[in-house]
């Protein structure tokens, strides 16, 4: 019990920790938390684990609205929307609807998970190739569609996306791609100097010419949760359909809740913009993409947990321990796990929902800093940590010099939408793979 | 006199420690902290025992290989035995081979469930497709004896992450990996494991890899393949689904020739 508790506490430190520095992943935290890891009762790890990821999301999500600082791609959407809500003085409205729609859409996940509970066995009958390649399609779609630039500009970004992310060492092909010989490109362009480089920095640049105005945080505290829920009311068919929609993206393998959360706030800003309704800053799609990450996080287990298959790399770690320590890694151990999961789940969700409101309290330091000195400020903090996360995957060297240089590209995308760029490079594998696996099996 | 004979042992002693201390060997870490070949390394390390110096970590094989044929210390890494391929980025001289390491074998499995894929007779003339990892290296020897057994199988490439769904996706027959995972079951093994399930080499087909499986060799700088298999922490290793492998550069070499060549056509 003792240990429980243990691994549930460090699992909200972690997930606090890795929520606010950005490249800072659930993965990282594991690999750092391996050694306790390798001790500890395997249930325990699955608690860890689960605690870590849902705390996780309602930080970064914090830190994406309140200091732009994107905790990894997923929280592009959330960025986008929730800072120019900040800059626009309301940024209590955009803290308070992303926290409690997180909430929300991490019970929804768990019943919807409950009531499918006899189906779970077959999840992947229908999830195939054709269903995860539609999704994916209709997420390249609906972004390429409803970005400031135009449609076309917004395919080339895509697609200059897809062609960054496979620069580098391919593990499968045995070569280097696209690196024209350049060593510094030999270990591949990362996705946390694609993020500083190509989406921060012209995404500062830009707000930062449109308001100067100091920084403001707003206060926030109980009664505002209160009014949040209450006003929830007016967003019930968006939080249900995100919720919904993260709930389906947790179960893409490789992605799960990144991919939620980009699926959920492409189909949501297709919505707002057909109906005209979308305007930068806009609530509802800050609680689809802010809601959907919350539901992907949970049912990003449910394979691990109802069919033995790890379907990402923090879940493949798990699996290693478990394996590497001999202890059985059978599907009835791992069902046998679900309660737990579950409660834990859901206790760290409301714990991280509330941390999240002390965060940003917190933060009210920095009230009437001047605008430029905080901008400036989280470009120097993404450049040291991407030494700091290369240094994690022993580049450091390497991802702080393509950081550099990726800085003055991004520059030249002021006043322009590079979110295109950011989806086409993360959905680079699945998207090529999915296509070609396609090919294979039908034609 | 006294004082001479001291320091003259004191200096052999600093001499003695000193060379002691240049005996210690490096492992290289270069592939993703808990995956299986970052394993590999840390058991090298162990069964090294008190002869292991440090790891020395970098990204990917191409940056290890550099740190290898650079190091003035002895250093060795686990090497997944098909970036051996001669002129690949990642290939290493002969004189850096120092044995192999460890395999297992490839078994082709179903869902425990599909009772259509668990007769043997589908799986050799039915109209089969089998998910394979997209490994532009081992999905060669690997589509020449499916095809060999059953000319009308498809394989159908996936990365790692999806590949592990390929199977409860049910848009595939089979799947041929090295693990087989909980809820599966096996029409062949393409090794002898004695576990009852057939080995590749009792399907009869002309196929030179119907003893296929996954490999690690050691490279480096010092001779450590008798140390690491004949180590007590290599025999008590806990995850020991890969086994023990002894083969000479020689026999490495031509199968990985034998692979190219039917890369090339």
């Amino acid at each position: 019990m003792i240990e429980t508790l243990g691994l549930f506490a460090l699992g909200i430190i972690s997930g606090i920790f890795s929520g606010i520095m950005p490249g800072i992943g659930g993965l990282v935290m594991m690999v750092l938390s391996l050694p306790i890891l390798m001790e500890c009762d395997p249930a325990n790890i699955l608690i860890f684990y689960i605690t870590l990821v849902s705390v996780d999301q309602f930080f970064s999500g914090v830190t994406a609205i309140t200091l732009a600082l994107p905790g990894s791609a997923m929280s592009v959407p959330t960025m986008i929307e929730g800072h120019h809500m900040f800059r626009n003085n309301q940024g209590a409205t955009a803290i308070m609807f992303s926290a409690v729609g997180s909430w929300f859409a991490s019970v929804f996940a768990v019943l919807l998970i409950i009531c499918l509970l006899p189906l779970l066995n077959n999840v992947y009958g229908v999830w195939n190739t054709i269903i995860q390649s539609t999704l994916f399609a209709i997420a390249t779609i609906g972004i390429c569609t409803v970005s400031r630039n135009n449609v076309f500009f917004n395919f080339v970004l895509f697609f200059s996306g897809l062609f960054l992310a496979k620069v580098g060492w391919n593990e499968e092909q045995g070569d280097l791609l696209y690196t024209f010989g350049f060593t510094i490109l030999e270990t591949g362009i990362p996705v946390l100097s694609v993020l500083t480089g190509l989406f921060v920095v012209p995404m500062l640049a830009t707000a930062y010419m449109k308001n100067k105005q100091a920084i403001n945080f707003q206060r926030l505290n109980l009664g505002g949760y209160i009014q949040t829920v209450k006003d929830m009311r007016k967003h019930t068919s968006t939080l249900v359909r995100s919720s919904f929609l993260g709930s389906i993206g947790g179960f893409v393998p490789g992605m799960s809740y990144a991919f939620s959360s980009m699926f959920a706030y492409s189909v949501e800003r297709w919505i707002r913009v057909t109906n005209k309704q979308y305007k930068p800053g806009d609530v509802k799609c800050l609680i689809a993409s802010e809601s959907a990450n919350n539901a992907g996080a949970f049912t990003q287990m449910v394979p691990l947990l109802f069919l033995g298959i790890p379907i990402t790399a923090s879940e493949a770690l798990i699996y290693n321990i478990l394996e590497s320590r001999g202890l059985p890694v059978d599907i009835e151990w791992f069902k046998s796990t679900f309660t737990q999961v579950v409660f834990f789940f859901l206790i760290s969700a409301t714990i991280g929902m509330f941390l999240a409101g002390k965060y940003v309290n917190f933060l009210r330091v920095l009230n009437k800093l001047k605008v430029e000195y905080v901008y400036l400020g989280i470009i120097l903090v993404c450049i040291a940590l991407n030494y700091v996360v290369g240094a994690q995957q022993y580049n450091a060297v390497n991802q702080l010099m393509v950081t550099l240089l990726l800085i003055p590209i991004g520059l030249l995308f002021i006043k322009r939408d590079t979110t295109p760029l950011i989806f086409g490079f993360v959905l680079s594998e699945p998207l090529v793979d999915g296509f070609y696996r396609l090919y294979q099996l039908y034609i | 006199m006294k004082k001479l004979v001291a320091l003259t042992v004191a200096a052999m002693a600093m001499f003695t420690s000193v060379a002691m201390a240049e005996d210690k060997i490096n492992v290289v870490k270069y592939s993703r902290a808990g995956g299986l070949t970052d394993r590999m390394n840390e058991n090298i390390a162990a069964a090294l025992g008190d002869n292991f110096g440090e790891f020395i970590q970098v990204k990917g094989c191409a940056a290890a290989k550099k740190v290898i044929e650079s190091s003035s210390t002895p250093t060795v890494a686990a090497w997944q035995t098909e970036y051996l391929v001669k002129d690949g980025k990642c290939s290493v001289d002969e004189n850096l081979f120092q044995g192999s390491l460890a395999s297992a074998p490839y078994y082709i499995c179903h869902m425990a469930d599909n009772a259509q894929a668990a007769d043997v007779n589908f799986f050799k003339n039915g109209d089969i497709k089998v998910a394979l990892w997209d490994s532009a290296f081992w999905s060669v020897p690997q589509t020449d004896f499916i095809q060999s057994v059953n000319p009308k199988a498809k394989v159908i490439t996936y990365k790692s992450k999806p590949f592990k769904t390929a199977l409860p996706s049910g848009e595939v027959d089979y799947k041929m990996s090295t693990i087989p995972k909980d809820g599966e079951a096996c029409v062949a093994v393409l090794g002898e494991t004695g576990e009852g399930i057939p080995s590749g080499k009792s399907f009869g087909t002309d196929s030179n890899f119907a003893e296929l499986g996954y490999m690690y060799s050691i490279v480096g700088t010092a001779e450590v393949q008798k140390t690491v298999h004949s180590s007590d922490a290599w025999a008590n290793r806990k995850d020991t689904k890969y086994q023990t492998q002894v083969k000479s550069y020689a026999e490495t070499l031509s199968f990985l020739n034998e692979i190219q060549s039917k890369m090339a056509k």
